[in-house]
């Protein structure tokens, strides 16, 4: 009785000993300068790989070194992503640093994939490491043990060196008051890169001996990064005990539940975070520290005249309209299914805009509303009514109503936290997904048909054809004079709201919230409505998907199509509504032609982003009035400054 | 610390607009203001002056909503705000200038204007009007907007950009900003901080000219300007009050000169 | 007064973003003196410091250190320099033990080697000798005015920017800050201290500096400032 309980305890420890070394140093990292690395799960992974290369050579006994040297690698690493991507961002809104490290992410991701092929590789460990050992009365693994004893030196020394040495102490001096240190004459800019690294270092050793436990693959880093995150903002961002309970707790509860409530699992440590940040938003050992500040860069319109833009806006509808004529003599069908998801994702895109870009709420969680609307029109038709009409109204519905609850928790618990409480909400949603029988599991919905009516009355788009010489419009090609339809007639709606009362008093509220109180508003009811819209408009792109391809799969509500409609809006240029929309129209069209080259597209669209985020965080749709004074000879607008990085203790009271 | 008690109460009607009864603010172990009891008349200039640290802007905080009160209670009108939020006291009538120019920088002129007028018409227009009718077309609204841009003198320069604004123009917008929401009760947290003798007096004339009506509450630092200013003065040390009355009563007094002023003469 | 000013602001004009604060000022202060800059919240003592310090950085001027020129040096460098600031809300790391609070300063500071040690520090004050191992969020305002003056001390200041020392202290405690300035200067160390209390500038200080709307409006001895009942009542409101 007692070891069936202990097992399970053991394996939970094992895991939770892993997350401690890799949330001890997001923590950290965060705690001194207040960046959010996504890319920490990749350093991870970096970790077990460079531990492959050096053992499968050498056989298992090189295992020891490699738990030396890859970490050291993987630390200088983390050096140079500091110093050459990191730095150039601080005071910046945090933000930037999310979005930074996102798209490195995307680059490691694949330059591990490039490197080491896919698929589970087994990372040998030495003979003395394998086998059991009899402890307490119950035979563990050794490799547990190894783990439990070794994780638990590591943390310790971390702890030691936080408390006993010079570095530590600057560490977190810096960690309390960053201007303070400097006053004292300590260059604490310098330490940055030392954190970074030891932070990166300790996600290598995480990933070595997680790796010798389970197996090594490109995707590890991925799935432990928002467990990881989960610890540190359960345990409180920038606080190391913090990670090590979080760590514990987190690792304990899985496994604990992987074994006696299997259904819950992936959902109840979710459940805990988001519980936890409503009643103590600064998690469980964290303090108050002074939100960042630093604006949100919007998109610089007004490069041309009102009526130039509205006649070029007329000019690309007239464009998009014909696209579907042109399939079968100009291009294969194929293009119109491209422009399709170009426009679903544009309309997505555009959701996130305006909540992101008019009332500076960062979504990371965006994808729940998208898959909300596609497994709502997929259930709608399977098993309520085969009605388009009726499944899409539905998925607009729900997906408002979600909005409004999600955005009732979480909207008064400002920045980074606000990113962080709705990843957890998407994450829960994509877990629930994975376990529900209404769902689909892993599986997802397919298989589902459609007409255009109500109440059994209308056509299906294979009924209808039109024939006009060489032209043919059918199936395809009517959906997306549907899709069109509903991006433009998306488009036109949030831009009359931004010209209505409700959006001015969003614009005042990205300009000044302080300020937009004392005129009057209650800032918070206008942020979640802007939230329902946007969650309503991300529902509507998911269920035309869905209406459209016939299918929902947990993926579509996976964190990374969050992230992916981010770097759309940013690529495009936020707070514009249409630069979303070209940034998706770009991020396709680079796809498309960069997997004619290369699977790894990923890696190339990657660092395109991350040179967007350091070098125009204003999106394409700036680029003509960054380059106008340099083409006109200075006619133009010039570029709007960027904002000087100004610490936030610097205040005018004398 | 003796209160140099005078008589404060010359209005005859005895018409309070703001009243705080025994208001405490606890910063954990710091008290910031403690059993602060202010009383002030309608149509009264009152300035609250003290060193750093005093309780000044942590009293204008509790007043405006902008922090909590951990005990006491503030009444408007003699209504109990204590329990309202920020906004709804801006629209019972208590409008607040901020010490540093605080608009919205990246809209135009007329914009900053128009949203403190339009929160006061809010309720005239359903949720739906205010979502989709366009701002252009709310006639009182937008005849109120352009009344108070003549009023500061930026009817000129109404589409351009507040960033783009000269310092001095700022301060006449942020002015014009919180007159547009009608207040009956105005604070200003040090409006002159920063600025030039000539900067400041514009700036105090335009105060004077555009809010003749309204009950004035300031904080500012410039003595010469509230003793030549003010119809009373309270002054605040350690978060309580020390003193209050004319401008030469509280020249006159003891306690202020050595809390305060200096402590010169012992 | 000697050839060269240890320090020298000449006609700084510095602020926050637009905001002007100091117009044009200049001030001198030699090694070894207490000099005082005195008048009304909002003139521009403390903004005067920061400026000096490298925490703010001049738009136009200059400043001088040892013949120096140290206008456009950040923070970091002007302490290695020999230059401390003990700011207003004394800024002691609050999850840091006092100790701590020292040992850092002494990783910091210049490289001057007869600067004081932690231990010497302590020993100093006899109030943080007590709480050695205590957080700093845990000393009561005048442990931690003593705390911040050590820090300064450990990290082997020449010249200590103290603003506003004896802020909101109990009048007993304002007298032990006071005593300790004087010490400090007996060590040989230059103070340039800005105080709200004219009182305590004049009792202190060897030369003290009037400013308003960010200009020196007065500069002499403390004699004759407190004979110079023009100056007093004008600028610092201190009517006979």
């Amino acid at each position: 009785m007692i070891t069936g309980f202990l097992q399970p305890l053991v394996d939970g420890l094992t895991i939770g000993v892993v997350y401690v070394l890799l949330a001890a140093g997001l923590s950290v990292i965060f705690g001194v300068m207040h960046v959010i690395n996504f890319a920490h799960g990749e350093l991870f992974a970096l970790g077990a790989y460079f531990a492959l290369a050096l053992v499968v050579p050498f056989g298992g006994t090189a295992f020891f070194a490699a738990l030396f040297i890859a970490p050291l690698l993987v630390g200088i690493i983390g050096v140079a992503i500091e110093r050459y991507t990191v730095r150039p961002l601080y005071g910046r809104n945090p933000l930037y640093h999310i979005l930074l490290t996102f798209g490195l992410v995307l680059v490691i991701n694949d330059l591990i994939y490039l490197v080491w092929q896919p698929g589970n590789v087994n990372l040998p460990v030495p003979e003395i490491l394998t086998g059991t050992i009899n402890v307490l009365g119950i035979n563990a693994s050794v490799y547990n043990m190894f783990i439990i004893v070794f994780g638990g030196v590591m943390a310790f020394a971390v702890w030691a060196m936080l408390e006993y040495t010079k570095y530590g102490l600057i560490i977190r001096a810096g960690s309390q008051d960053r201007q303070m240190v400097r006053n004292l004459g300590i260059d604490i800019d310098r330490y940055y890169s030392l954190v970074f690294g030891m932070g990166a270092a300790l996600a290598a050793v995480a990933g070595i001996i997680l790796g010798g436990y389970q197996t090594v693959s490109p995707e590890m880093g991925m799935s432990v990064i928002i467990p990881a995150f989960v610890i540190v903002v359960l345990g409180g961002l920038g606080s190391f005990k913090g990670a090590v309970v979080g760590g514990l707790l987190v690792g304990v509860i899985q496994t604990v539940l992987r074994t006696y409530a299997p259904i819950f699992e992936g959902m109840v440590i979710f459940l805990l975070m988001i519980a936890v940040l409503l009643l103590r938003p600064r998690g469980l050992f964290g303090v108050e520290t002074e939100e960042e500040g630093g604006e949100l860069l919007t998109g610089s319109g007004g490069f041309l005249e009102p009526q130039t833009r509205k006649q070029l806006a007329i000019g690309m509808i007239a464009l998009l309209a014909l696209v579907p004529l042109g399939v079968g003599t100009l291009y294969s069908a194929y293009a119109v299914t491209l422009m399709i998801e170009i426009i679903i994702w544009g309309l997505f895109a555009l959701s996130l805009d305006f909540v992101m870009g008019y009332t500076g709420l960062v979504s990371l969680g965006h994808a729940l509303f998208y898959g909300l609307g596609a497994y709502a029109v997929a259930i709608t038709l399977l098993h309520v009514s085969q009605s388009a009409f009726i499944a899409i109204g539905l998925a607009i519905v729900i997906s408002a109503a979600i909005a409004w609850f999600v955005g009732f928790l979480s909207i008064r618990v400002g920045g980074v936290y606000f990113a962080m409480i709705t990843l957890a909400f998407a994450e829960l949603f994509y877990n629930m997904l994975y376990r529900l029988d209404i769902t689909g599991g892993s599986e997802g919905l397919f298989g589902i048909s459609t007409y255009y009516g109500i109440a059994g009355m209308g056509p299906t788009l294979g009924d209808i054809g039109f024939y006009v010489g060489p032209v043919a419009l059918t199936g395809q090609s009517l959906f997306y004079y549907i899709a069109l339809g509903a991006l433009i007639a998306s488009f036109l709606i949030t831009r009359r709201m931004l010209n209505s009362p409700f959006g001015s008093v969003l614009k005042s509220i990205r300009e000044n919230e302080q300020r937009s109180t004392f005129i009057g508003y209650e800032t918070t009811i206008y942020k979640r409505r802007a939230f329902v819209i946007s969650g309503a408009l991300a529902g509507l792109a998911g269920g035309l998907f869905t209406l459209n391809a016939g299918y929902a799969t947990p993926s579509f509500a996976y964190w990374l199509h969050s992230g992916e409609v981010i770097v759309m809006v940013i690529l495009g240029g936020m707070g514009t509504l249409y630069g979303p929309i070209i940034g998706a129209g770009v991020f396709f069209g680079l796809e498309e032609i960069l997997t004619g080259f290369t699977a790894r597209w990923r890696l190339v669209l990657g660092t395109i982003f991350v040179l967007f985020v350091i070098f125009l965080p204003r999106g394409l749709v700036s680029l003509p009035a960054q380059l106008a004074p340099y083409v006109s000879g200075g006619s133009g607008p010039g570029p709007e400054p960027e904002p000087a990085p100004d610490e936030p203790s610097v205040r005018g009271d004398d | 610390m003796a209160m140099e008690t005078t008589e404060t109460n010359q209005r005859s009607a005895g018409d309070t607009i703001l009243e705080t009864e025994d208001l405490v603010k606890k910063f954990g172990q710091f008290t910031a203001t403690d059993r602060i009891n202010l009383t002030v008349e309608r149509g009264e200039f009152r300035s609250i002056i003290g060193p750093n640290g005093a309780g000044k802007t942590t009293l204008f905080n509790l007043i405006t909503g902008a922090l909590p009160a951990t005990d006491g209670a503030v009444y408007f009108d003699g209504e109990d705000i204590t329990s309202l939020s920020p906004s709804e006291r801006v629209r019972r009538g208590i409008g607040r200038s901020f010490q540093i120019s605080n608009i919205f920088g990246g809209l135009t002129v007329r914009e900053n204007v128009r949203l403190a007028s339009q929160s006061l018409d809010r309720d005239q227009y359903n949720f739906l009007q205010s979502l989709f009718k366009p701002t252009g077309r709310y006639d009182s609204m937008n005849e109120r907007t352009d009344r108070i841009l003549d009023r500061i003198g930026l009817r000129d320069v109404a589409d351009e950009t507040a960033d783009a604004l000269p310092y001095g123009d700022k301060r006449r917008l942020e002015i014009g900003v919180v007159l547009a929401t009608e207040p009956d009760l105005v604070l200003f947290d040090e409006p002159t901080a920063g600025m030039s003798v000539e900067e400041t007096q514009e700036t105090i004339d335009l105060i004077e000219e555009v809010l003749v009506d309204q009950t004035l509450l300031l904080i500012e630092h410039d003595i010469e300007l509230v003793m030549e200013l003010s119809d009373h003065i309270t002054v605040l040390n350690r978060g309580e009050i020390l003193a209050e009355g004319t401008p030469n009563e509280i020249a006159a007094n003891s306690d202020v000169q050595d809390a305060y002023l200096g402590g010169m003469m012992e | 007064m000697s050839a060269e000013p240890l320090l020298s602001v000449h006609e700084v004009t510095s602020g926050y973003g637009e905001t002007q604060v100091l117009r044009d000022l200049s001030l001198t202060v030699d090694g070894g003196e207490i000099v005082s800059l005195v008048g009304r919240n909002g003139a521009g003592k403390t903004t005067t410091l920061r400026s000096i310090m490298g925490i703010l950085t001049p738009t136009s001027g200059r400043i001088t250190y040892r013949g120096e020129d140290i206008s456009a040096l950040d923070a970091t460098e002007t302490a290695k320099k020999g230059l401390a600031l003990v700011p207003e809300e004394r800024q002691i790391f609050p999850e840091l033990t006092v100790r701590e609070n020292l040992e850092l300063a002494d990783y910091g500071g210049s490289p001057d080697v007869d600067s004081l040690s932690v231990g010497e520090a302590l020993e100093m004050f006899e109030n943080l000798q007590a709480r050695a191992s205590n957080a700093g969020s845990s000393l009561s305002g005048g442990e931690q005015q003593m705390l911040a003056i050590g820090r300064a001390l450990v990290g082997g200041a020449d010249l200590i920017l103290l603003d506003e020392p004896t802020e909101g202290l109990a009048p007993y405690i304002v007298q032990d800050v006071m005593d300790i300035i004087t010490e400090l200067n007996e060590r040989g160390i230059t103070v340039l201290l800005v105080e709200q209390n004219v009182h305590v500038c004049l009792d202190l200080a060897d030369r003290n500096y009037v400013i308003n709307q960010g200009e020196v409006v007065y500069e002499g001895t403390s004699e004759s400032l407190r004979a110079d009942e023009e100056v007093l009542d004008k600028y610092l409101g201190v009517t006979a």
